[in-house]
């Protein structure tokens, strides 16, 4: 039998502190009686090791070594003895000083945790790489819309298949390109129906990303039209998952909105396509005849590789000739179309988000140098006091080298125990923002979103991060750390000898005493400035809440459904939808339900133009930019937006009668200045071409986003469109999440093929519509109280420094009569004049520094006084509070010990 | 006049003399435990040898490798002359302390256990 070998942890921990010589025997001898002792239960053995182990350890370090020799020669062996050294003085030194070597660790602890771990997150959510080759020649290509009136910008449009093919014709930047869009596909089986997403792609698709297939093909170019076979690529996801991955899944079919599609390939592990999220990809081919052919069929994107030798300044410059060729070949009576590239690295993060994560860099780095300037002001403090001691050492000898290298031990030392515990306070504050970072954050901030998310759980500690804020602090710990050996070995060794009396004090103060005020004023500064910019953020979370979203989302529940039009026309589609809200209406608990082809704050909202009837078409500003809605008569009713004039839509207003629309307050206020819009007659692009009479105006809905004001909108009603998809919006007196079950069995019972998706609530939507700002407000509000928690410990750390060194002093006035309280006010009103400049230097800073806040901000002005002036009485308190421990200290000197220890 | 020994260091020399030349870390160390029923941290033991060396009394030789320990070497202590009769002296200080006392103690033992 092989002897049991003790713990390694406790033998490498050995190793470390066992001088060189005498290791192996001790480990020897430890192994023989751990052995021995394992015959009683390896559990009580190993304990007893590990004992061993650190009280040995132990004895090493805090005992002279059995034969010290010193050499001047400094040979390899002599310089491990000599570090040996330097690190068990650097222990007992820091054990003797418990109190500044413990808030010296703290700072660290948060200086580095706090930083590693948000930065982490930060990274790990936004700033990801994207997972393709070349990934910086990749460009997304648009149309760009005529500009809806003068001086209004213009909006980027989706591609139509005819104009993609004149660009892709006339265009010499781009190796390749192609189309590719993401829509949901219910997929069935024998028993079973499921909402799976999918991506519709060009053939080129998977070759301008350059991802290969893990088995079978991609698709070839004859099935970039209609009349090839259908065919469809698997992911990996799904082949697992729906196939067991079946080794021979080539060749058989897939059921999807009830057409079968020969499977031709598997993606690689990993890749959903660029929505994030695709289950499997079609070719372009699966678009009807006229889709392919419709010019105005604006439904594609366009992702495209750059040639090589070509920059991404000039494709862009290239894509503006395009656009020209492109609207000579389609010309249009709104205005001039035009077209312009991105690169994808451009499109991924919305500005918004952008700006927020410089605002997360700046704050970081603000941290950082709170938590430096502390620790600087600790060790200036530190090498005021022991300024003596390096005199000392110099006078009788010592080598001058030698000294450094022994304090410069002593700050590794320190800058080594500080990163561990960050390190400890990195892990558990990761795993938090974990759980409370938005799921939803996309990567492209338009509707395809979730470009390879991150998924949340798979975010660890950034080790970049944690190195650079550990080489940071071990700079400052170093340079500050120095100080003392440098200052001491100027001449006047004398002096400092002769003045350090009480306490190896007032040498100290001429050295470093204005400095370490200075930092402390720094602090309050930094600290100002990180405070105003999260309360900025906290009160604009605020003012998002309050929003006026022009619904009321309590207790409203909404449920996606789509009918396929293979199985489902217009007729039997509407046929469908009046039979099925008339059954959920009849639902217990349900107050009314409407329909509309997308939600409020739901992804999917279309748009088109509108024309006045009474305006020449041609006429600038004769057709506006709209959101366009297909609605139910009830939906009014179940989302709660007000009629302000006229009728909303009734049962009827159907296929066969007068064409009728309903438009928004803004709508009507832009369209119709200085008229009144009800009565009026317009076409609207999304209807059936004919001109339908406005009957009424209603309350603006916010559908895109809770800061974006609501942009001008028609509702067209369902019954006169094609329209049948869409979601169903339940308002409910009951939970409305207790409906799901009732509502899933009665579409069942009406349709087993037909899946629910998208089944949320509508507080769920707002939450995750307003989820970047409330992460966003959060972390900022985490670092300012780390920030806080630094000041405090800053300025404490200080007067209790210059508390100790003048203790002769205050004994001294206190033996002359001066009174308790005075001597409170001496120390705090000190605090308190470090507080106010650090103060007044942050309320300038912050003046210029908030307006990088003004795209980010809700309602709030960067300059918003009431912030400004709660941040600065937070912080005098903080100065007071963290001036009042020191200051009764001080006052509580006994005149007779202050002076006896002359 | 030699620094008296102390204590541990007595001990020490006393468990050299029983191991007579297999007299290394954990002998030493085992030996001190199951005579005197104490656990003892080994690195006392290694400090309490470093001291004796220093005053002479002890000496050291590197041994053989065995497998118990990992194939790790050996490290022989032994007991020189005036190692010997300082231990002879310790020994003697504390035979004399002793003398006459026996049956003093063991009522000041009984006392101390009758009143508990």
């Amino acid at each position: 039998m092989r002897p049991p070998s003790p713990p390694r942890t406790a033998t490498a921990l050995l190793r470390l502190l066992l001088p060189q010589a005498e290791l192996e025997f001790v480990l020897g001898d430890l192994q023989e009686r751990y052995v021995e002792r394992s015959a009683d239960g390896v559990a009580k053995a190993q304990m007893w090791y590990w004992m061993q182990a650190l009280r040995t350890g132990g004895a090493f370090m805090t005992t002279r070594p059995p034969t010290p020799k010193r050499k001047t020669r400094m040979t390899q062996q002599n310089f491990w003895n000599a570090l040996r050294d330097d690190l068990r003085y650097a222990f007992r030194s820091l054990r003797r000083a418990p109190g500044f070597a413990l808030i010296a660790i703290l700072t660290l602890a948060i200086g580095i945790g706090a930083n590693t771990a948000i930065f982490s997150v930060v990274n790990a959510v936004v700033l990801q790489r994207l997972p393709f080759e070349e990934p910086d020649r990749l460009m997304r290509a648009y149309l760009l819309m005529p500009p809806g009136g003068p001086g209004e910008p213009r909006m980027d449009m989706f591609w139509s298949f005819p104009k993609y093919r004149t660009m892709r014709e006339s265009q010499d930047i781009f190796e390749d390109l192609a189309t590719f869009r993401q829509g949901s596909f219910t997929l069935t089986t024998l028993d079973d129906a499921e909402r799976v997403a999918g991506e519709t792609v060009g053939s080129g698709y998977f070759d301008v990303l350059r991802i290969r297939p893990h088995m079978g093909r991609g698709f070839v170019p004859e099935e970039d039209f209609p009349g090839a076979n259908p065919v469809a690529v698997l992911s990996h996801g799904l082949w697992q998952r729906r196939r067991d991955s079946d080794p021979d899944i080539l060749g058989q079919t897939i059921r999807l909105n009830g057409v079968a599609y020969t499977i031709v390939g598997v993606t690689p592990p990993g890749f959903r396509g660029l929505s994030g999220s695709a289950e499997f990809f079609l070719p372009t081919s699966a678009y009807p005849e006229s889709n392919h052919n419709n010019p105005g069929a604006h439904n594609q994107h366009v992702i495209a590789r750059l040639m090589p030798g070509v920059s991404v300044a000039q494709a862009k410059q290239a894509m503006t000739t395009i656009g020209r060729r492109v609207h000579e070949t389609y010309p249009s009576s709104r205005g001039e179309w035009s077209a312009h590239a991105r690169t994808l690295e451009e499109v991924r993060v919305e500005p918004a988000i952008r700006t927020s994560i410089l605002l997360l860099f700046g704050a970081v780095g603000f941290v950082l140098l709170i938590a430096c300037v502390n620790l600087a002001n600790l060790l200036l403090g530190r090498a005021a006091a022991r300024e003596r001691e390096v005199a000392i050492r110099l006078s009788v000898g010592a080598d001058r080298g030698r000294v450094v290298r022994q304090l410069l031990t002593e700050s590794l030392v320190l800058a080594g125990v500080g990163g561990a515990a960050g390190l400890a306070v990195a892990v558990p504050t990761v795993g938090f923002l974990r759980g409370i970072a938005p799921q939803a954050s996309g990567y492209f901030s338009e509707d395809i979103s979730g470009l390879t998310r991150m998924g949340m759980e798979s975010i660890g500690i950034d080790a970049t991060a944690l190195i650079f804020a550990m080489v940071i602090t071990l700079i400052t710990g170093v340079v500050f750390g120095l100080v003392p050996a440098l200052h001491a070995s100027r001449p006047n060794l004398t002096t400092a000898l002769k003045e350090g009396g009480a306490g190896g004090g007032t040498a100290g103060r001429s050295l470093s005493f204005g400095t370490r005020e200075g930092l402390v004023v720094a602090e309050f500064a930094l600290a100002f400035v990180l405070l105003v910019g999260s309360g900025l953020m906290i009160k604009s979370f605020g003012q998002l809440q309050n929003t006026n979203m022009g619904f009321d989302p309590d207790n409203v529940l909404t449920v996606g459904l789509s009918l396929p039009r293979a199985q489902y026309d217009r007729e039997t589609g509407h046929q469908f939808l009046r039979s099925l809200h008339e059954q959920i209406a009849a639902l217990p608990g349900v107050e009314s339900v409407g329909y509309n082809i997308c939600t409020p704050l739901g992804s999917g909202c279309n748009g088109t133009g509108l024309a006045r009837r009474d305006q020449p078409a041609g006429d600038p500003g004769s057709s506006a930019g709209v959101e366009i809605h297909f609605v139910t008569p009830d939906y009014f009713h179940a989302l709660r937006i007000p009629l302000l004039r006229g009728r909303g839509f009734t049962e009827q207003d159907h296929a066969e009668s007068r064409g009728v629309v309903v438009v928004t307050e803004a709508a009507a206020q832009e369209i119709w200045p200085d008229d009144d819009p009800v009565g009026k007659e317009v076409r609207v692009g999304q209807g059936d071409g004919g001109f339908r009479e406005v009957v009424g105006i209603v309350g603006d809905v916010r559908y895109n986003a809770v800061d974006e004001s609501p942009f001008r909108a028609a509702y067209i009603p369902v019954y006169q469109s094609t329209r049948r998809g869409g979601f169903h919006v339940i308002r409910a007196s009951v939970d409305p999440t207790s409906l799901v079950p009732s509502v899933r069995q009665l579409v069942r019972s009406m349709d087993p093929a037909l899946p629910l998706f998208d089944i949320k609530t509508m507080e769920e939507r707002v939450g995750t519509a307003t989820s970047n700002t409330r992460f966003s407000a959060l972390l900022l509000a985490m670092y300012s109280s780390v920030a806080l928690i630094l000041a405090a410990i800053g300025i404490y750390g200080v007067l209790s420094y210059a508390v100790a060194q003048r203790t002769h002093e205050i004994g001294l006035r206190m033996a002359l009569g001066a009174e308790r309280g005075r001597i409170l006010r001496l120390v705090v009103g000190r605090a308190l004049a470090m507080a106010l400049v650090g103060l007044a230097l942050g309320v300038f800073a912050a003046w210029g520094l908030t307006r990088v806040f003004i795209t980010i901000l809700y309602e709030v002005q960067p300059n918003d006084v009431p912030t400004f002036a709660v941040v600065t009485g937070g912080l005098a308190v903080l100065a007071l509070v963290a001036s009042y421990l020191p200051a009764r200290r001080a006052s509580r000197v006994d005149p007779m010990i202050a002076l006896r220890r002359e | 006049m030699p620094k008296t020994l102390g204590d541990f260091e007595t001990l020490i020399l006393l468990a050299l003399v029983r191991l007579k030349d297999q007299a290394y870390g954990a002998t030493i160390h085992r030996e001190i435990e199951t005579r005197t029923h104490r656990s003892i941290a080994i690195g006392a033991v290694y400090t309490g040898l470093a001291r004796l060396q220093r005053s002479g009394h002890v000496t050291a030789s590197i041994g053989e490798p065995t497998p118990e320990r990992g194939g790790r070497r050996k490290k022989y202590y032994r007991l020189e002359p005036g190692g010997a009769e300082a231990l002879s002296h310790a020994l003697q200080a504390h035979e004399r302390m002793r003398e006459g006392i026996e049956e003093d103690l063991d009522v000041l033992v009984a006392k101390e256990s009758s009143d508990r």
